[in-house]
């Protein structure tokens, strides 16, 4: 074990610690209660009208929606990693991550932005069936949780730059990373809903 | 988290998205739904501990999120199930 992991455990596993503000926890709770009605709502949508879900769903771009797992899969890899840079106290590395955690929501929105406007000019809009109400619904409300996920990661990154962080006082990234991290479960959940399982 | 534990998550993650990459041709198996909510359940749970950190934060916090993630995959289970379709 490297010297710096060593310090990475002095920090942690007996103290049985929750990562960043106790605030966030409770905001990550809700959310995510928010989105697990969703996605019953969008079961039960399912169930009774499984033939206009699955033809809906064929519509959809599956690799793009795959390669947005991937994306934000990454992304929730380089915060991870930007968590650890700023235990160990390295100030740059963290800010850099934190920034490439950013970037990847940035494609994440890049190729969900693409994907809405293929759709609308195929003609498909949130009233076309009760399909795509629940597709456009539920997928910008997450892009929308992406979104002020990366405002959270600039926010802290430039904090970070100017100070704000060090091994003694991690919290801040912690709790950003936190909720990036709910962002992406969200995602891994939502995404098979809609486009594979109709 | 340790390094080489961050990069193992990670690409856990991928592969078990590519995985269900692979599995996109068979929509309309019966065997399809059970499958991806299985692999769901497990990125879910790898992101949850590893990435959240839960495994070593109170035990209430992990239980808290991982039944979200149970129940919300068991209720997708049961209409699936039920549904005749």
């Amino acid at each position: 074990m490297t010297l710096s992991d060593q310090a990475l455990l002095a920090h942690d596993p007996e103290s049985r610690t929750l990562p960043g503000d106790i605030a966030i926890w409770l905001f990550i709770l809700t959310e995510l209660v928010v989105f697990g009605l969703l996605f019953v709502g969008l079961e039960v949508g399912w169930r009774s009208a499984p033939q206009t879900f699955a033809q809906g769903a064929r519509t959809l771009h599956v690799a793009a929606g795959f390669a947005n797992t991937l994306v934000l899969i990454t992304g929730s890899f380089l915060v991870a990693s930007a968590v650890r840079s700023i235990r160990q106290g390295y100030i740059r590395a963290c800010v850099l991550l934190l920034l490439g955690g950013m970037a990847t929501g940035g494609i994440f929105a890049l190729i969900k932005i693409a994907e809405y406007q293929t759709l609308i000019d195929a003609g498909y809009r949130l009233g076309t069936s009760i399909f795509y109400s629940f597709y456009f619904l539920a997928t910008a409300f997450h892009l929308l949780h992406v979104l002020i996920a990366m405002l959270a990661l600039l926010i802290v990154a430039v904090r970070c730059l100017f100070g704000a962080y060090g091994a003694a006082n991690p919290t801040g990234i912690e709790t950003a990373a936190s909720f990036w991290h709910m962002v992406d479960l969200v995602w891994i959940v939502l995404f098979p809903l809609l486009y594979i399982l109709p | 988290m340790a390094k080489r534990a961050l990069i193992i998550t990670w690409l856990a993650l991928l592969a078990l998205t590519l995985l269900m990459w692979f599995l996109r041709g068979y929509r309309g198996a019966d065997w399809l739904v059970f499958v991806v909510l299985v692999l769901i359940a497990i990125k879910g749970q790898l992101v949850i501990d590893r990435f959240m950190e839960l495994r070593h934060a109170p035990v209430l916090w992990r239980v808290a999120l991982s039944g979200w993630l149970f129940i919300v995959l068991g209720v997708v289970g049961i209409v699936r199930a039920t549904s005749g379709a």
